[in-house]
């Protein structure tokens, strides 16, 4: 089957370079490039979802002369899931694409945008499959530049610029701790090779496992946009074209989440007792301030990339309570964490992109991301209504669908803690499913804002009173997830086996899924019947209410006839729809209520001229405190000027004084080397 | 010839060679640091011949004519040709004065005879002298290059340590293949060219070649 691996590789290569056949304008590069990437992606899906049925991974190495080792790649059930992750991504963002790049046309080059966007998947492709530090290393750089170059895509805005050279920087610190996680490796088992590592895992000195735990930490956290390490995520994400924002924000902060699980789970073997809480501290931060801050964002883009930081941090605490089990030898529940953790991985990929997809597919008939302007979209646009309401629905954990089924399991796994050999931990574990729990109520509100501000109501502006309902591809692109959202909640045991064995091959546990899942049923491994249920009866039950509810209306009432009338107005005539309740206002109790964290600062500037009754101008501004900004960054910044303004004294600008600095060099080596005959 | 008056003749046209770079960095004028310029081409292609003749190396033979020809004939042509265009007639502007130019230069090459007086870590070929003369030359250039002002000492300068490093490569290897080589002598003969460029674009840009004018580019 590797021929599909080949296949996608080749066809990924192919469609970057396709493009620029034609015009680079036009509308054939934009059928061509995105044609060919979703046949890669058709491919990659039969490749991965072949390993993770069948269960045979696929191996191959190539020597080259590079004093490196040879450029394995393999692709085991674990490193499949994630090639099937980004393929079902890419896939449907590619057919998105088609569509949505339209409006680009004969004013970008299109054809540019595919070449990186190629690069982009490609370099992710080859990220969760090669076996070698090195080339770890360039792939993961070549995924930052490519993904650059798409953020500052389009690069005539300043907002895009500057968000572009954020991220650049923050995400080449992250490299430079995971170079130096790996370098570390690299130094105490003499290889650059993972199985290398794998073996001398055992032999890792703690005080230098500690080290490379935090240096991967902040790494792959910088990646992946946790808190406080999130600063360049919810800028850069909305600036990249909506379905690259899809592919960022859906499957390439999880690139980070693989990176940092073989780091834990494969490179650094048993670790002390004190990293699973230090991954919750940061995961529980990371979920609540992700969450409150997308709840305050009135930008459809931002808000979905802020709600990206929380559920990370989601994932993060599956993760960080495998940890916990792991240190406290209970390797079943280590399991179960890792399962949840997966499941969400998978999930908020597809119910993400879908997001993205949604806000796309506005945005490129509105031209306005700001919810304030929306308003009424449901009529004129209902397919991609329905698709950005499973979305979120899927987003806020309800059930019927898949953010519920994940947001459950890593529920259980939370209060599995009870169960911990770790006796704070039975303190602690119900305190995290209590603050995911309110996480989760402030998702569903900032959805139902998300949602219920730009779908239905009145048109707020004219951009929203003009949209129109969006093409064939991209609603088709959106579809494909909605589906895939669907199917993950409904064949979720189905879903959950296949993450188990995955879980075995990468984790190294064994355990068996009898005490997980038994037929349509998920069981609780601690034996608590209220770890038991069932997503697909969850979803039958859910059914027959809302047919019987119908079912009994129509009974009661009759055939109800639809009449229209007009609105009640309280009295007062002329409705308008400046009168709706706003984005701002929907969020305003949060601001009240949990104003010691916003620190919200409100200004109102009246004008009136003389007199006060006739005003001729208001103003009024809301701002909350980004604190991680203006008290981690700003300071920082600040420093970072100072120090370069000091540098400058060297810089003179005289060409003379740039050479002797060269002259003196040279001289002063060769009188240190040479003169030591 | 026996290997000892070779060595001998080597000897003396290295001592040759020393003076002229020194000619080049003490002239007060512009015309006549080309035309020592020169000179120091023709002693390295001399150099360069006699190695050939003495080693029987063919193609270092032809290196050393291409020597001559390019580095002293074409470029000092080259660069009246454009002096002529400029129209500079005034003497070399110079940092550091020409008696403490000096100084440094000798200072200099008693670096270089320092840092290679043990052979260990530099292996030549043929006739070791040339090693610190050749980094002697080296350092020459660097010298011209930091305390000129004007940009077209330091196309000067540059050339001067292209010089060096050919005597090394010479001395160390026999020179590189002559494919290799070939492609140098076009590489330098363009350079010299684009940088002539670059100084009528200088001037027409600052409305001089003074490179001090050059300080306002910075940030």
């Amino acid at each position: 089957m590797e021929i599909f691996f080949y296949a996608q590789i080749l066809l990924h290569l192919l469609g970057g370079g396709v493009g620029f056949l034609f015009n680079p304008r036009g509308a054939h590069a934009s059928r061509a490039t995105h044609g060919i990437a979703v046949l890669a992606s058709l491919a990659g899906v039969v490749f991965s979802g072949n390993i993770l049925l069948t269960g045979h991974g696929w191996f191959h190495e190539w020597r080259g002369s590079l004093p490196v080792g040879p450029l394995s790649l393999s692709a085991d059930p674990f490193s499949a899931l994630f090639i099937l992750i980004i393929s079902l991504l890419s896939l449907a963002a590619s057919v998105f694409a088609i569509g949505y790049v339209r409006e680009y046309q004969g004013r970008k080059n299109i054809a540019s945008l595919g070449l990186f966007y190629h690069a982009f998947i490609l370099a992710m492709l080859l990220v969760v499959t090669v076996q070698n530090a090195f080339y770890f290393l360039l792939f993961w750089e070549l995924m930052s530049l490519a993904s650059y170059f798409l953020v500052i895509f389009e690069h005539e805005k300043q907002e895009a610029r500057s968000a572009g050279t954020l991220y650049l920087v923050m995400t080449h610190i992250g490299t430079a701790f995971i170079g130096t996680a790996f370098w570390l490796l690299f130094m105490h088992s003499g290889s650059y090779e993972f199985q290398a590592f794998r073996e001398s895992a055992a032999a890792l000195p703690l005080g230098l496992k500690n080290v490379i735990f935090f240096a991967a930490l902040i790494g792959f956290g910088t990646k992946a946009g946790v808190i406080p390490l999130h600063v360049w995520l919810p800028r850069a994400h909305p600036q990249a074209p909506s379905h690259v924002s899809a592919l960022m924000s859906g499957v390439m902060i999880k690139m980070a989440i693989y990176g940092l699980w073989i780091f834990l789970f494969s490179f650094l073997g048993e670790g002390p007792g004190w990293w699973g809480p230090v991954v919750l501290g940061v995961a529980i931060l990371s979920t609540f301030g992700g969450v409150l801050y997308a709840l305050m964002e009135n930008d459809l883009k931002k808000l979905l990339a802020f709600s990206s930081i929380e559920n990370i941090g989601i994932v993060l605490l599956g993760i960080g309570m495998a940890l916990v089990f792991s240190s406290a030898d209970q390797p079943l529940y280590k399991g179960f964490a890792l399962i949840a953790a997966l499941y969400h991985v998978i999930n908020h990929a597809m119910f993400k992109g879908l997001l993205f997809l949604g806000a796309g597919s506005v945005l490129s008939t509105t031209h306005t991301g700001n919810i304030e302007n929306l308003g009424g979209l449901i009529r004129t646009m209902p397919w991609t209504a329905a698709g950005f309401l499973v979305g979120a629905v899927a987003i806020s954990a309800l059930p019927p669908l898949n953010g519920f089924v994940s947001e459950w399991l890593i529920f259980i796994s939370l209060l599995l803690g009870f169960e911990s050999a770790e006796v704070t931990f039975h303190f602690f574990s119900p305190l995290l499913a209590a603050l995911l729990g309110l996480a989760g109520a402030l998702v569903a509100t900032c959805f139902v804002k998300a949602f219920g501000i730009s779908f239905l109501g009145q048109p707020r502006s004219h951009h929203a009173a003009e949209s129109r309902e969006s093409g064939m591809s991209m609603l088709l692109g959106m579809g494909i997830l909605a589906a895939t959202c669907l199917g993950l909640a409904l064949g979720a045991p189905w879903v959950f086996r296949i993450l188990g064995e995955t879980v075995e091959t990468s984790s190294g546990g064994f355990f068996s899924m009898e005490v997980f899942v038994q037929k349509i049923f998920f069981l609780s491994p601690s034996g608590f019947e209220a770890g038991r249920f069932s997503p697909l009866i969850i979803a039958l039950v859910i059914t027959v209410l809302l047919l019987g509810i119908v079912l009994l209306l129509r009974l009661f009432f009759g055939k109800a006839s639809i009449r229209t009338g007009p609105s009640w107005d309280c009295g007062m005539p002329g409705l308008a729809p400046r009168m709706q309740y706003t984005s701002t206002g929907f969020s305003q109790p949060f601001r009240r209520i949990l104003s010691f964290l916003y620190q919200p600062t409100r200004r109102v500037e009246l004008e009136d001229e003389g007199m006060k009754i006739l005003r001729t101008a208001q103003r009024f501004e809301s701002r909350i405190t980004q604190h991680v900004d203006e008290w981690v960054y700003q300071p920082l910044i600040e420093l970072v000027g100072r120090l370069s303004r000091k540098v400058k004294y060297i810089q003179t600008g005289h060409i003379q004084l740039y050479l002797s600095y060269i002259f003196v060099t040279l001289i002063l080596l060769l009188l240190f080397f040479g003169g030591r005959a | 010839m026996t290997t000892e008056t070779l060595a001998s003749l080597i000897h003396f046209l290295g001592i040759l060679l020393l003076i002229s770079s020194f000619w080049i960095l003490t002239s007060s004028q512009i015309r006549t640091s080309i035309r020592a310029y020169a000179a120091h081409s023709f002693f390295l292609a001399l150099i360069t011949g006699v190695i050939a003749i003495a080693n029987h190396i063919e193609h270092l033979l032809i290196s050393a004519i291409l020597t001559f020809g390019l580095k002293a004939i074409v470029i000092p042509h080259v660069f009246f040709r454009m002096i002529r265009r400029l129209g500079i007639r005034k003497e070399v502007e110079s940092y550091v004065n020409i008696p403490f130019t000096l100084l440094l230069a000798v200072l200099l090459v008693f670096v270089s005879f320092y840092v290679t007086r043990d052979g260990s870590f530099l292996k030549p070929v043929a006739f070791g002298e040339c090693i610190p003369l050749a980094i002697a030359t080296v350092f020459f250039g660097m010298l011209m290059m930091t305390t000129r002002k004007k940009a077209i000492s330091q196309i000067l300068g540059l050339l001067l340590i292209e010089n060096g490093l050919f005597l090394m490569a010479v001395t160390m290897t026999f020179g590189m293949p002559l494919l290799v080589e070939m492609g140098i002598f076009f590489d330098l003969l363009v350079a010299v060219m684009i940088m002539g460029v670059f100084i009528f674009k200088i001037r027409d840009a600052f409305e001089s070649i003074d490179t001090d004018e050059m300080t306002g580019l910075k940030g």
